[in-house]
């Protein structure tokens, strides 16, 4: 049964609650020396019910139990919500879907054995990933991923054909993916699809930036670049930034807002890992400041959905970085917080 | 005690001496060799201690570097990293050095970082081939080291154990055997003038 916009919004203020300040993120958790001094400090957070139930402290568990309660959070916000809404929640959770093809892809690929179902599968995952798994080859794959709910273009299959390679794929799923939202986002009333497209806008548009970027530094065909485009416009004209491949990269900046600058930057400088972090950094930015502006609507609950995404990701680098040995400042270089 | 089973005869006793001896100068010469093993282990740290602090600051970095772009790409690594056909070859050759065999490591063939990754990790990838160089010299000599380490425990051991069970043991068994024939000889002798003054009388 559909629940009302705002009995949902009120249920995302609740979980807003739950999220653990971006402060703590970074001195405490993005500080701990060891795994057992993260969980320690996990422990004063609402993870600590689910700490409670973990054996033995392990990068695997803990990645795992993060995924759990960033999966039941997104399955929460977005249970009941009326069916454009839910439509839109269900296909923008479709990158993490994305990631899981891709790497099937290159295992099809590479010839190497799959792993089991439940790696690639999130519990909200729309793709049948057992049918990918017991796809024959990598072509029979690809023509699968014209199906929806991925519904790639084509165009994609014409340019694998042709080149080979798995950045065109995954660039075709992600175009198809933007584009899709972009529609579903066209359906949202007036003042909701604003706010929508000030969290989804800059990731597009910076999505755009690197590609536009790419055929200059790395020096592949500006027309396959051209074809990668997402076809939308939030604050770059990506047809524009396409023209200034003959001039220079001081009149690509030119074209690029203010804002975007550091980011575009950082790619010149082949400093992707940290155009990233920029990046989402940014967007986290932008539904801060979204969040008080609308707080009863779904771009509230979209914004939750998305600071819930954040967490995740701050947590599974945080447990990874220290499990590898990385020093506390690079760690919390990669963290998606609004105070660095 | 080891001289339980020993033949009080001189024919073992000659053989025994022939083996202490051939035991001692064992000892001596693998005396030797653990000397010389030393030198090398400290060259090879004193050689590896100037190569770390010219490398430690890029190879850190890089180190580092490769963590980050790992924990930002996260599964999307392992899927380009699984889609790259060429690999890159090593060869080990193996040289001898003041009688021990180490290895060198040789680059033979780096694969094309192809232009189809996605920025970061491609980077990622150039970065790693250009410092490929500095990593292979830094594992050479790591390498090296820890086979010297492991020679140098092995005649450490083999050297005690001569040192401690075996030379003592052979000695044991000599002063047994000497001991014992010194007894024999005398009893003989005893006999001998009983025998002697017996037939004196007679």
């Amino acid at each position: 049964m559909d629940i009302d916009i705002a009995y949902a919004a009120t249920r995302a203020h609740a979980y807003r609650t739950y999220l653990i300040p971006s402060r703590y993120i970074k001195r405490e958790l993005g500080g701990s020396k060891s795994l057992d001094e993260f969980v320690s400090y996990l422990h004063m957070t609402h993870y600590r019910d689910k700490l409670s139930g973990l054996g033995e402290v392990s990068l695997e568990e803990l990645i795992k139990l993060f995924r759990t309660v960033f999966s039941e959070r997104v399955a929460t916000l977005s249970k009941g919500l009326p069916e454009k809404y839910h439509d839109f929640v269900r296909n923008y959770l479709l990158i993490f879907d994305i990631e899981s093809v891709m790497e099937i892809l290159s295992e099809k690929i590479s010839g190497k054995p799959h792993r089991e179902l439940e790696y690639y599968r999130y519990p909200f995952s729309a793709v049948d990933f057992s049918g990918f798994l017991a796809a024959p080859n990598p072509e029979s794959l690809i023509m699968m991923l014209l199906k929806e709910p991925l519904a790639m273009e084509e165009d994609t299959v014409d340019l694998w054909r042709r080149y080979k390679t798995l950045y065109v794929v995954e660039m075709g799923l992600l175009r198809a993916y933007y584009v899709r939202l972009i529609q579903l986002s066209e359906e949202l009333p007036g003042e909701e699809k604003e706010a929508i497209m000030d969290i989804l806008g800059p990731e597009i548009d910076i999505m755009n930036i690197s590609i536009a970027i790419g055929p200059m530094l790395y020096g592949y065909s500006p027309s396959l670049a051209a074809r990668m485009l997402i076809p939308y416009k939030y604050k770059v004209p990506a047809s524009a930034l396409m023209e200034t491949y003959r001039p220079e990269a001081r009149a690509m900046m030119a074209l690029i807002p203010e804002e975007y600058r550091p980011v575009a930057r950082s790619f010149l400088m082949r400093e992707d890992v940290t155009a990233r972090t920029l990046t989402r950094r940014l967007i986290l930015r932008h539904i801060l400041t979204i969040l008080p502006k609308l707080p009863i609507s779904f771009a509230y609950i979209f914004g939750i959905i998305k600071l819930c995404e954040f967490e995740y990701r701050n947590l599974i680098a945080i447990a990874k970085g220290i499990s590898l040995g990385l020093s506390s400042e690079r760690i919390r270089s990669l963290l998606i917080v609004d105070e660095i | 005690m080891a001289s339980g089973y020993v033949l009080p005869t001189k024919i073992f006793l000659m053989e025994l001496r022939k083996k202490l001896k051939l035991v001692e100068f064992s000892k001596r010469i693998l005396e030797k060799k653990r000397d010389s093993l030393q030198s090398a282990i400290k060259t090879a740290m004193e050689t590896m201690r100037e190569v770390i602090k010219f490398l430690k600051r890029s190879l850190i970095e890089l180190f580092e570097y490769a963590i980050s772009v790992a924990i930002s790409y996260g599964p999307r690594m392992r899927t380009y990293a699984l889609a790259q056909r060429e690999r890159l070859e090593i060869v080990v050759h193996w040289i001898a050095e003041r009688g021990i065999v180490v290895p060198v490591l040789e680059v033979v063939k780096k694969p094309r970082i192809p232009d189809s990754f996605p920025e970061g990790i491609r980077d990622l990838a150039n970065r790693v081939l250009s410092s490929l160089g500095d990593i292979m010299k830094l594992s050479g000599i790591l390498l090296k080291l820890e086979v010297l380490l492991r020679e140098l425990e092995v005649t450490n051991r083999i050297v005690n154990t001569l040192d401690k069970v075996i030379i003592p043991d052979l000695k044991e068994k000599v002063s047994y055997i000497t001991t014992m024939l010194s007894e024999f000889f005398i009893s003989e002798l005893s006999s001998l003038r009983v025998l002697l003054s017996g037939s004196a009388e007679v």
